[in-house]
């Protein structure tokens, strides 16, 4: 999937800033590709665009090289609030989206079970969202992500709302995820704030500037996996990507 | 029509509402008055079950009636680009119209309409019930609309999902936890307005609505006062039981739909039968059941696929909005037409000046009165909420007490205090205090104790370790942190003031009628004896205006103020 020139602009007060200029960018099939930049910058409308839910004020979006007109349906956000309803069990929350698209009961049942026990949920199906902690609903979000079967996976700073330990391993078990064969996902666009989360999952690093965001720079990850952010190379990318925002 | 053309009209659009209302309301009063022999009211101890049922049944069809209200108003003001900037101004000019005031139109409009009289006469009381219920929570389905995370809207969006998910999985359960708050608040005001409906009726209007309300006057009158009191013990049970079995068992059901933290001072609250209707499992497999069906229904309605919704074609759309468009303005003009017709009859008539003149003169008597009571419940409810926070352990009697009292309508006490005050002390005007008292007091009780309720232990705590007691801890402690509690207090107050006024100015008891100068008995008076319909229409104006203007140029600028400046955040 490709970004080309992408703007977007927005208005506060009648007066129109330009938030997003001029961003292009390239997404190939299986890539794990990680966004950063500085908090507020528009990394999340950046993964909206894509997603098709804001329009861009300029530029194009291409799927599989056709330009994409509305909600594309083959993609499925991860988000940083989890945005689960709390009035639905954790079985209903991860049916939701197989739910609008309107399969039988039974092949909803069978897969949303799938992925209650791919994510570790299994034994919560039928708690409610409050009853759970931080991971757990990430989890809930995550699996509902999958559920739908995108090919690519959208992910808004999805462990910047988890405590240190639970992100650790929230982190790995969605490595394992992308990586097991089982698993129709095979690209994910990451959008976080910390860079050595970019640097420990991603295979390429995508850095923004400021108001108004541009792409600074690519940054290509070539460290085997699994990375040790003890690594010297590992410290060396991090210190660049520092630098770059700062 | 382009769109750029459309918005340079777009003040059109709110002064069509406006123009068109005023002619309802002068085309609703154009009608003849009634010409009726006063009832006698049948009162008879056996019919007291009967007479409970039939208010039951007509609040029942008032709520729901104003429920479907809020949704498609509230929906409508929420979603619509036009919503928040025409719908939302008009529900706030509707909420501080005083609707007992229309009863007496209301019925004479509907009453023609129905084959028989008693059922005009119950559908437009029924219809008068439902304005009371209905602003407050189509004010709730819009809030909790406006106000939902914006994460949800794109994950809905992000599915596609169709009309139906977005409505059962997102939009209503969005909506219930105010939506049940007001309700309760609601039904309070649906029993005041009930009470006044049915003596209203029975009274001026000379209809017999069998109920509640006209079982209490009919005892008032005949002078059976153990009877009465019967009456009202049978309503406090009824809204007892009403409060036990279905309003607390819903409030803690609505929680399960709170996104976030629960708050309020509703917050704590607990239902023994809501648990054991949640823990029972017949009720759980019914509920499956039920759900089991309601999906197979939907799947069959909307079929797969149609995944973005129905789609309308785009010459269709225009079609069917210029028909709209065209539609609307032959109503308004027509309601113009008749509105100019009617006001030109009056006109010819000759417009009785000399009384009109009085309104102003009326506004003021009343406002005192207002003032009167509204300084006499500050007098009572300050001490108690101060005295409740110095012994905290009081609010656990204090709270179900004024629960209770507070549930009894104020107008069914309305016969009692008329016998009592103006048969005894002779003095319409101390009654007609008392009774807008009763329409004003349990506000302010409630947010100043539900303000102590909130008082931060650190607050006490820093007062008690500088020393800071007695008169100066409730200067400058106790009564600025109330203040906010206060205002909101005092804002809902004069709204049931207002309302009040209709029905406590002017009573028609024992077929003699107790009145004061004021505008509510100014109303009344042009109402039931025929006056001149600009009386009434002049006199409807000037009290909404008197609210609007009120709200607007005081009491919002003054909440404002006071919640910036006295707001406590810890």
């Amino acid at each position: 999937m490709q970004l080309r020139n992408i703007a977007r602009d927005f208005t506060r007060e009648n007066r129109s800033t330009r938030a997003i200029d001029d961003v292009s960018l390239e997404v190939e099939e299986g890539e794990f590709v990680a966004i950063v930049g500085p908090s507020g910058c528009g990394k999340s409308t950046l993964l909206r665009i894509l997603q098709g839910l804001i329009p861009p004020s300029a530029g194009q979006v291409l799927y599989r090289k056709v330009p994409q007109a509305g909600v594309n349906g083959d993609m499925a956000m991860v988000f940083q609030g989890f945005a689960l309803l709390p009035w639905l069990s954790v079985r209903d929350n991860v049916a939701l989206g197989l739910v609008a698209r309107g399969p039988s009961a039974l092949d909803i049942d069978r897969t949303v079970s799938f992925y209650i026990d791919k994510v570790g949920l299994e034994g919560y199906e039928e708690a409610y969202p409050r009853e759970l902690s931080g991971g757990m609903k990430q989890r809930v979000g995550l699996a509902r992500a999958l559920a739908i079967e995108p090919r690519i996976l959208l992910m808004d700073e999805p462990f910047s709302n988890l405590d240190a330990l639970t992100s650790v391993t929230l982190r790995d078990e969605v490595l394992m995820l992308w990586k097991d064969p089982e698993m129709p996902v095979r690209t994910i666009v990451m959008v976080t704030h910390i860079i050595e989360e970019a640097i420990l999952m991603a295979d390429r690093v995508v850095v923004l500037s400021r108001r108004p965001t541009r792409v600074v720079r690519e940054i290509p990850v070539d460290l085997p996996r699994p990375r040790n952010r003890k690594h010297p190379d590992f410290e060396r990318l991090s210190d660049e990507i520092f630098s770059l925002i700062s | 029509m382009t769109p750029s053309f459309l918005k340079r009209f777009s003040f059109l659009l709110p002064t069509a509402i406006v123009v068109t209302v005023l002619s309802g309301v002068v085309l609703l009063f154009s009608r003849t008055p009634p010409s009726g022999r006063p009832l006698f009211p049948r009162e008879d101890l056996a019919d007291l079950p009967g007479d409970i049922g039939h208010s039951l049944l007509r609040l029942t069809l008032a709520y729901l009636l104003s429920l479907l209200f809020a949704y498609l108003y509230g929906f409508a003001a929420a979603m619509t680009r036009w919503g928040p900037k025409v719908l939302i101004p008009v529900l706030d000019i509707l909420q501080s119209i005083p609707v007992l005031g229309f009863f007496p139109a209301v019925v004479l409009m509907m009453v023609p309409l129905f084959p028989s009289t008693r059922m005009g006469v119950e559908v437009a009381s029924i219809v008068l019930i439902a304005t009371s219920m209905a602003w407050n929570m189509a004010f709730a389905v819009y809030e909790s609309i406006r106000t939902a995370p914006g994460d949800l809207w794109e994950l809905f969006r992000g599915i596609r999902a169709p009309y139906w998910l977005w409505i059962t999985r997102f939009l209503v359960p969005m909506t219930l936890p105010k939506v049940i708050y007001n309700s309760v608040l609601s039904w309070t005001a649906g029993w005041y307005f009930l009470i006044a409906c049915e003596m209203i009726a029975l009274g001026p209007v000379h209809y017999e609505l069998p109920g509640l309300g006209s079982f209490l006057v009919g005892a008032t009158e005949k002078g059976q006062f153990g009877e009465a009191l019967l009456g009202i013990g049978a309503l406090i049970v009824t809204v007892m039981l009403l409060d036990v079995f279905v309003f607390r068992p819903a409030l803690v059901w609505s929680h399960t739909f709170q996104i976030g933290e629960v708050e309020g001072p509703f917050a704590r609250i607990s239902s023994p039968v809501y648990d054991f209707l949640a823990a029972s499992e017949m009720l759980a497999s019914s509920r499956r059941l039920l759900a089991g069906w309601a999906g197979f229904l939907v799947r069959h309605l909307w079929p797969a696929g149609q995944s973005e919704g129905l789609r309308w074609s785009r010459p269709l759309l225009g079609a069917i909005r210029i028909a709209a468009l065209i539609l609307a303005g032959v109503v308004v003009a027509k309601s113009v037409l008749d509105g100019v017709h009617v006001v030109a009859g009056w006109v010819r008539q000759g417009i009785p000046w000399a009384l009109l003149s009085e309104l102003p003169e009326d506004l003021v008597f009343s406002m005192i009165r207002l003032l009167v009571g509204y300084a006499l419940s500050l007098l009572w409810t300050i001490p108690l909420a101060y005295w409740v926070f110095k012994n905290p352990r009081l609010s656990r009697i204090v709270f179900p007490l004024a629960e209770v009292m507070a549930s009894v309508p104020a107008t069914a006490l309305f016969p009692f205090i008329i016998v009592l005050v103006v048969q005894k002390l002779h003095s319409m005007n101390l009654a007609s205090i008392i009774l807008l008292m009763s329409g004003m007091q349990w506000y302010l009780l409630f947010n100043l104790l539900s303000g102590v309720g909130t008082f931060p232990t650190e607050l006490r705590e820093v007062s008690l370790t500088f020393g800071i007691r007695g008169v100066l801890f409730f200067r400058r402690v106790f009564l600025p942190f109330l203040m906010p509690s206060l205002v909101t207090g005092s804002i809902t107050a004069f709204g049931g003031g207002w309302n009040a006024l209709i029905v406590s100015e002017y009573v028609v008891y024992a077929r003699q009628d107790y009145g004061v100068r004021g505008v509510g008995a100014f109303l009344d008076r042009a109402t039931y004896s025929g006056g001149h319909p600009v009386l009434i229409v002049a006199t409807l104006l000037v009290m909404t205006a008197a609210v609007v203007i009120l709200n607007r140029l005081f009491w919002l600028p003054l909440y404002e103020r006071v919640t910036r400046k006295y707001g406590y955040d810890s």
